[in-house]
């Protein structure tokens, strides 16, 4: 591994500052799963890391609004959020596959959104749930809705820096949702296909439908013309082979090592419809 | 992976051909290539270099023309070494020149393969990456002729 210098600042703000908008090699640290793995094998040398690990505690914890809505800070392990009591149940579902539990302690809800591999769980099922990101940069903070955070693979809408203080989830009453995670090796691999919907509505009829497919595509992408297929009718059989249809015809779908983009295309074709079943079989939040 | 397009030039196909020959105008194409160096009329070495997101891979890129059919043909072989990675890069590049009505149909088509670390985490990077170099090559191409580069 190549040297680089590691800085520990004490606040997110000064972590900002010591983060060069015209330096890609100077790259902040949370858990540093990710980053280490990258680093290991050579693909990314970084000049100095800026770890998280020692800025103020506003950032760690997970709490619960009034209406259900929450706030999760972007430095707590994605463990905190799995074993939180006010998570969606599909965001504590999605947790028992995401890797492994030495993993889920170390690796932060920030990094995880903000690596922008498309092989992550996280971000497809915050896209479909509608969450967003706040975050602190030199210019001040914003908010950024999930689904417009990724631009590409590894390519985010964060500035170099810019950093992801908060994760905002809105309440998820009366939403079902599920994500189907399909793994080629172990079933807490990295995924070829990750299916997460959000769906609104009684019974079989669905009012409001969010689709996110991941790992099979650049980035978390919604299958819009899936959610059309989908919002306002019954569901039939025949009704999600025309969703998992439609996505397949959406979806710009890619090779990589776990399986190659027409081995994804069927398998996208048939798990649309098998997300959108678990989620309705009551799969609530 | 394979990567194929086509573009229509407005120039002969002789001239397209002379022009696409010339390694320097070739590289000129393609983003991120830089130090070439003829070993001999067939051979020749580079560096190539991508970025993506905040990623930077540096390749030392050796390529061998193995068969020209002038005016119509060029294929090309392609190695590269990661020069902070462990792996290997192999392409093939066929591209086929043909006459049409007003100018010159180019068609070209690469098959890229990865290897070792730098397949199993750079591939699917790389891919994006490549989709877009080679949009920016056929556009790069296309404006080097329509600005009457070539000739008529």
């Amino acid at each position: 591994m190549t040297p680089f210098e590691l800085a520990e600042p004490t606040s997110l703000q000064e972590a900002v500052g010591l983060l060069d908008a015209d330096d890609p090699t100077i790259r902040p640290l949370g858990g540093g799963t990710a980053l280490m793995l990258m680093m290991k094998s050579g693909l990314f040398a970084p000049s100095v890391l800026v770890s998280l690990q020692k800025v103020e505690d506003d950032y760690r914890g997970v709490s619960a609004g009034p209406d259900g809505a929450l706030s999760v800070g972007a430095l707590a392990p994605l463990r905190a959020l799995e074993i939180s009591d006010a998570a969606p149940a599909v965001v504590c579902r999605t947790m028992k596959t995401l890797s492994n539990v030495r993993v889920r302690n170390v690796a932060t809800i920030g990094g995880c959104l903000a690596h922008g591999d498309p092989h992550m769980d996280l971000p497809p099922v915050m896209t479909a749930l509608g969450a967003s990101v706040t975050t602190v940069g030199a210019a001040g903070g914003r908010t950024i809705a999930l689904e417009d955070l990724y631009e590409g693979y590894y390519e985010t809408a964060l500035a170099p820096n810019e950093l992801i203080a908060t994760l905002n989830v809105p309440a998820t009453t009366g939403v079902r949702a599920a994500y189907k995670k399909v793994t080629t090796r172990a079933a807490d691999d990295w995924p070829a296909l990750g299916v997460a919907v959000a769906l609104k509505g009684d019974g079989t009829n669905i009012t409001g439908a969010r689709v996110v497919v991941s790992a099979a595509t650049e980035k978390p992408t919604r299958m819009t013309a899936a959610e059309g297929l989908l919002n306002g009718a019954d569901v039939t059989d025949d009704l999600l082979k025309q969703a998992g249809d439609a996505a397949v015809d959406e979806a710009d779908l890619i090779s990589d090592p776990q399986g190659s983009a027409a081995y994804k295309r069927e398998l996208l074709r048939v798990t649309i419809g098998r997300a959108v079943r678990s989620a309705l079989d009551g799969e609530a939040g | 992976m394979e990567f194929k397009g086509e573009i229509q030039v407005d120039a002969a196909r002789g001239a397209v051909y002379e022009k696409i020959r010339d390694a320097q105008f070739f590289v000129s194409c393609i983003e991120g290539v830089r130090d070439l160096e003829e070993i001999d009329a067939t051979h020749y070495t580079a560096v190539m270099e991508s970025k993506v997101a905040y990623i930077k891979i540096a390749f030392d890129v050796s390529v061998e023309l193995v068969r020209e059919e002038a005016p119509s043909l060029i294929e090309a072989k392609i190695e590269g070494r990661p020069l902070k990675l462990a792996g290997r890069l192999s392409a093939t590049s066929v591209t086929r020149l043909e006459e049409v009505e007003g100018g010159t149909r180019i068609a070209y088509e690469t098959d890229l393969s990865l290897t070792g670390k730098l397949g199993s985490l750079g591939r699917p990077a790389l891919t994006a990456k490549a989709k877009e170099m080679e949009k920016q090559f056929a556009a790069r191409l296309q404006e080097a002729f329509g600005d009457g580069e070539a000739g008529a």
